[in-house]
């Protein structure tokens, strides 16, 4: 069990699609997902905050552990197997979002403890944290296209809801990635812009549906893609308030009910 | 099983110091473990060396209920958390036959 000992093997792991891979990665999933162990801050016996925060490769392991590596998770986003690609986009959105947590929390510590930018030792984990995440996870464009891709089969009941479910892993993925490694996103030309007119048009679109399915039929994928939408459209807005390159006024004067919303209220933007 | 596992304190679960290393000073605080330390001197030290075992042991992708007492004792020994994320890869996800 011992860090030193796993660290030395060194295997290569495939994601596939296969049942044991898919149950391991549902239980690496859930264990990322503990909770961050708050107590073990203060020091033993004490109400006091430990002045040195825990070592930084265990707290890496808790979230983004080794075998989550940037190979790994740019193979699976990239898999062929739709379902690969949404396992590995769900253990990378669980790694975020606890990286998410332990930066609050380690935030909240080096304010408390009032520590100065050039000495605190809270502070500085921080940084280095920030610096070894983003060297673990994929490539900015890797969730882009993730995002972008299209369907290949035929437009029916199946293959809607597995867009709209790998759509909404990958804008939540593109949600993390600007909240936490906003240097990796400033560096790549994105148009954070063009999602949020994706995001508020429906998944399954009539006009082209009706070409190949009878109106009832669109209807009924329509509504089954209809929660998707909205947490689709939930992290756009949550990903254009965390980006400084979206300009919204000229762009969507023209749009019928995303310029009269921003027209009333601007401030949700 | 539950009873002597999953509680701090309590049977062959014994406290931890969550993601910091087994303390190695005399005086017990903590002050003083240099946390760059994630070298040689600092692995494999646990307060919990019989845990770590018997979670290797268990069958988590197999049987819910050993994947149940899994859960309950990385969560009940934080310690154990980052060794055991890779070990679970490395020896269970063997391609299937």
């Amino acid at each position: 069990m011992s860090y030193r000992y796993w660290s030395a093997v060194n295997l290569t792991l495939e994601p596939r699609l296969a049942s044991r891979w898919i149950i391991n990665i549902s239980v690496l999933r859930t264990i990322i997902s503990f909770p961050v162990p708050s107590d073990c801050f203060l020091l033993p016996n004490s109400q006091h905050t430990n002045p040195s925060p825990p070592p930084l490769n265990t707290v890496l392991s808790n979230c983004l552990p080794p075998v989550l590596n940037k190979t790994f998770l740019t193979k699976g986003l990239q898999s062929t197997s739709s379902l690969v690609q949404h396992c590995t986009a769900l253990a990378l959105t669980k790694g975020l979002s606890k990286l998410d947590r332990i930066l609050l929390i380690f935030r909240e510590i080096a304010t408390k403890l009032e520590e100065e930018e050039e000495n605190g030792q809270w502070l500085r984990r921080i940084h280095e944290l920030e610096i070894e995440a983003e060297k673990r996870v994929p490539e900015f464009t890797v969730i882009v296209g993730m995002v972008q891709q299209k369907a290949t089969g035929p437009a029916n009941e199946g293959q809607t809801i597995k867009m709209a479910l790998l759509s909404e892993a990958g804008l939540r993925l593109l949600w993390f990635y600007h909240k936490l490694f906003p240097r990796v996103v400033s560096g790549i030309k994105f148009d954070a812009g063009k999602l949020l007119l994706n995001a508020f048009n429906p998944s399954v679109n009539s006009t082209a549906g009706e070409e190949v399915l009878g109106t009832a039929e669109v209807a009924s994928l329509q509504e089954s893609s209809t929660g998707m939408d909205v947490l689709r459209q939930l992290h756009v807005l949550r990903l254009l308030k965390e980006s400084d390159q979206f300009g919204w006024l000229n762009k969507f004067r023209q749009h019928p009910i995303l310029f009269p919303q921003i027209k009333t209220k601007p401030s949700i933007f | 099983m539950l009873a002597i596992m999953t509680h701090r304190g309590v049977g062959i679960c014994f406290k931890d110091r969550g993601w910091y290393p087994r303390e190695t000073d005399s005086d017990g605080t903590g002050i003083g473990v240099d946390p760059e330390e994630d070298g040689v001197n600092q692995r494999g030290k646990f307060y919990n060396k019989i845990l770590a075992n018997v979670v290797k042991g268990l069958k988590v992708n197999e049987d819910p209920r050993q994947q149940e007492l899994t859960f309950k004792i990385l969560q009940a020994c934080p310690e154990l958390v980052s060794g055991y994320a890779l070990y679970i890869f490395l020896f269970t996800s063997l391609p299937t036959p």
